[in-house]
């Protein structure tokens, strides 16, 4: 159990193909499908572990610049993955990006998710809240969604017509959007230690949320869904019930465990 | 006139209108010569301090609110600090002097506002190169904000003077230690410690940021060069000498006595031997298919000592996927680059004197020791120091000290075999 804990946080060595030809592409997922797109665009798939563990420093503790020609990046989502755990990957994807070209979090390129056949339009609508925009449009947010069974030549063709975009329009949209800002306040009221400043902002974190508050599962800490559950339940019982001191204790203890760090997703 | 690269970012085209014509006139006033480029969108503005990368704005004036939705000006500072492409940058913005603010939001949350603008902008960028200058209010008339706005350029003209006299990049320190004197064999003294000085070089990029370069074998031949008397020549002989000997090029080890193309094309079940040169030649190029153009022309720019790192390692991926093709690329290339050269020469033969009237020869060049038929040639020693420079040069501009990579350009200077560094007269060197 160890060993495999160990293993998991090893961090991923970076392609060595990709020093001798930088690649356009980057395609992230397991599968066959990951694979073939991998080859047919003439780079290699980065596996989910290696994703989110981040590439290997080199022996002077620098990245080598191996992404500075990236154009696009693809992330193939597998069939049993949350909305929650796919944004998390296109952010492991930015992390990789970041440190492997010199533009950093200002390179500019377009983002596809590609989602399997039984993806609901409501995933789409998950990933579009995450990224802070009220649809995924590929020429206005430079990210896109193309099915797994569409045909390749018109995936191809999408990226072309697609617009490059690097992650400070995003950082900037998501320090404006209504739901961070109402989890933002919320993350700063449970450290002042008021009961009804607490309760006040938990109604402001579901009404942001109105009748759609599996969608906080997209702001907590993997696993995603069971925190949502427990954030839910947290709220649900500050706003109806009478506020107690436990409650507010566990949520300035739990608080932090449930949402996604601050850095993470830019979240606030 | 000193050139100036100025770069404009204000979406109101009164303001902007009022912008260009008074930096056009300080900027004049003090000597410069200004070149403007405007804009008035956020998106314009970072797509043009990407493209700035290599060639930076020497001084930028950036509006805050750009009428952006969700980017304001502070997004167009942070990708002019990511991409190094400006030297100084003077943000304009209208909170200061907006009474609107205070009315609406209260003075208290209007100081808050004010704080947090300026601690966000100096986040951005290097406070020393950085100015957060208030806009006249809209309160005021018009004639009066325009006087107050142009006596506020004026300063920050003055200012990009005087930051501007920290730009040169690399001076002479003396750097004083103590030493311990050493006391004489077989007895036991008081320790005595006396002050010592010694001569440094410290590279200085953009005033007050000290770094070092990433390619250190490159950064230390350069370093020798600098540090040496500004009238003196370097060989590059000498140059070599002084580089790691792990940075000298590593030479390969060719099997003597085999031809690789007959190994090669005999085990796939040609005979080779048996092939006429011509039908040798259209299968040879069969069998490299496109790579063979490429690293022909790049193996060309390796022995002209022109090859950039990218390039470089793009010859490199391409002997790695020629893989036991590869010495057969390079038979190929070294037989086609001989009937170049036996080409060349029997249509260019000179003579030494016809060489020194054509400024081809010069007096103590080594390449006579290399052989009659390296006349008019640099020696590998020269090509090899020229490479490493354009390497440095390179590395300095990805880098983003486009300035310094420009100063190497200008004041290295390459006469054959030799060369020498010869700053101009004006240039200051800090202290």
């Amino acid at each position: 159990m160890i060993f495999c804990r160990e293993i998991a946080t090893m961090l991923s060595p970076i392609p060595d193909e990709w020093q001798y030809v930088p690649p356009a592409s980057l395609v992230a997922g397991g599968g066959s499908y990951a694979v073939a797109l991998a080859s047919i665009l003439g780079t290699m798939a980065i596996a989910f572990d290696g994703l989110h563990a981040g590439p290997a420093p080199n022996a002077s503790g620098g990245y080598p610049l191996v992404l500075q020609n990236l154009k696009q990046a693809f992330l193939v989502v597998p069939e049993d993955m949350s909305a929650a755990d796919a944004l998390r990957c296109h952010q492991s994807i930015w992390d990789w990006v970041g440190k492997l070209s010199s533009a950093g979090d200002q390179h500019e390129l377009a983002f596809v998710f590609i989602l399997p056949g039984n993806a609901s339009k409501g995933y789409e609508e998950a990933l579009a809240i995450g990224l802070s925009v009220p649809a995924i449009d590929p020429v206005a947010t430079g990210h896109a969604v193309w099915p797994r069974s569409g045909a390749l030549s018109g995936l191809l063709d999408l990226v072309t017509t697609m617009l490059s975009m690097d992650l400070l329009p995003l950082k900037a949209r998501r320090a404006v959007d209504g739901k961070r800002l109402a989890l933002k306040r919320l993350r700063v009221a449970v450290t002042q230690n008021d009961p009804m400043a607490i309760q006040a902002t938990a109604h402001a974190v579901l009404n942001a949320f109105q009748a759609a508050e599996y969608n906080l599962d997209l702001f907590c800490r993997p696993p995603s869904h069971r925190h949502g559950n427990l954030l839910r339940g947290w709220l649900n019982a500050l706003v109806t019930g009478h506020v107690t001191q436990d409650w507010c204790d566990t949520g300035r203890d739990q608080l932090a465990a449930w949402l996604v760090e601050d850095d993470k997703q830019n979240l606030p | 006139m000193k050139p100036i690269r100025i770069l404009i970012v204000e979406d109101d085209p009164t303001v902007l209108t009022v912008l260009d014509a008074s930096y056009r006139k300080i900027f004049g006033a003090m000597g410069y010569h200004p070149t403007i480029k405007q804009t008035s969108t956020v998106e314009e503005a970072r797509r043009l301090a990407r493209a700035a990368r290599e060639t930076p704005y020497d001084f930028v004036s950036l509006d805050v609110n750009l009428g952006d939705s969700t980017l304001t000006g502070l997004d167009v500072l942070v990708t002019l600090k990511r991409f190094h492409s400006a030297w100084m940058v003077a943000l304009l913005t209208g909170v200061e002097s907006d009474m609107t603010v205070d009315k609406t939001m209260g003075e208290a949350r209007g100081e808050d506002l004010r704080k947090k603008l300026r601690r966000d902008a100096y986040a951005s960028f290097p406070a020393e190169r950085l100015l957060v200058v208030e806009k006249p209010s809209s309160g005021i008339e018009t004639g009066d904000a325009q006087r107050l706005l142009v006596n506020r350029l004026r300063q920050i003209a003055l200012v990009y003077e005087e930051v501007g006299r920290l730009r040169y990049v690399f001076r002479p320190i003396d750097v004083a230690s103590l030493e311990r004197v050493s006391a004489p064999k077989g007895k036991k003294v008081k320790r005595t410690y006396i002050e010592t000085t010694a001569l440094h070089w410290q590279i200085r990029f953009n005033c007050g940021e000290i770094r070092t370069l990433p390619d250190m074998a490159g950064f230390r031949t350069l370093h020798y060069l600098l540090s040496r008397d500004r009238n003196q020549s370097v060989t590059p002989e000498e140059a070599l000498a002084n580089e790691p000997k792990s940075e000298l090029s590593k030479g390969t080890s060719a099997v003597l006595g085999v031809d690789p193309l007959a190994t090669y094309f005999e085990a796939q079940g040609i005979k080779w031997q048996d092939l006429a040169s011509e039908e040798q030649d259209r299968l040879i190029r069969a069998a490299l298919s496109l790579k063979l153009t490429r690293y022909i022309q790049l193996r060309e720019f390796q022995d002209d000592a022109d090859i950039s790192p990218a390039e470089a390692k793009e010859l490199d991926a391409i002997r790695k996927e020629l893989g036991a093709l590869a010495d057969t690329a390079e038979s190929v290339y070294l037989r086609m680059a001989a009937q170049a050269k036996e080409l060349d020469e029997a249509t260019t033969r000179l003579t030494t004197g016809e060489m020194c009237e054509a400024g081809l020869h010069i007096e103590g060049g080594n390449y006579d020791r290399l052989g009659s038929d390296r006349r008019g040639l640099d020696s590998p020693a020269a090509q090899l120091f020229r490479a490493r420079m354009k390497r440095v040069r390179d590395c300095l501009r990805e880098n983003g000290f486009a300035d310094f990579a420009r100063h190497i350009e200008d004041c290295i200077q390459s006469t054959g075999a030799r060369w020498s560094y010869n700053p101009p007269e004006g240039v200051e060197w800090t202290t």
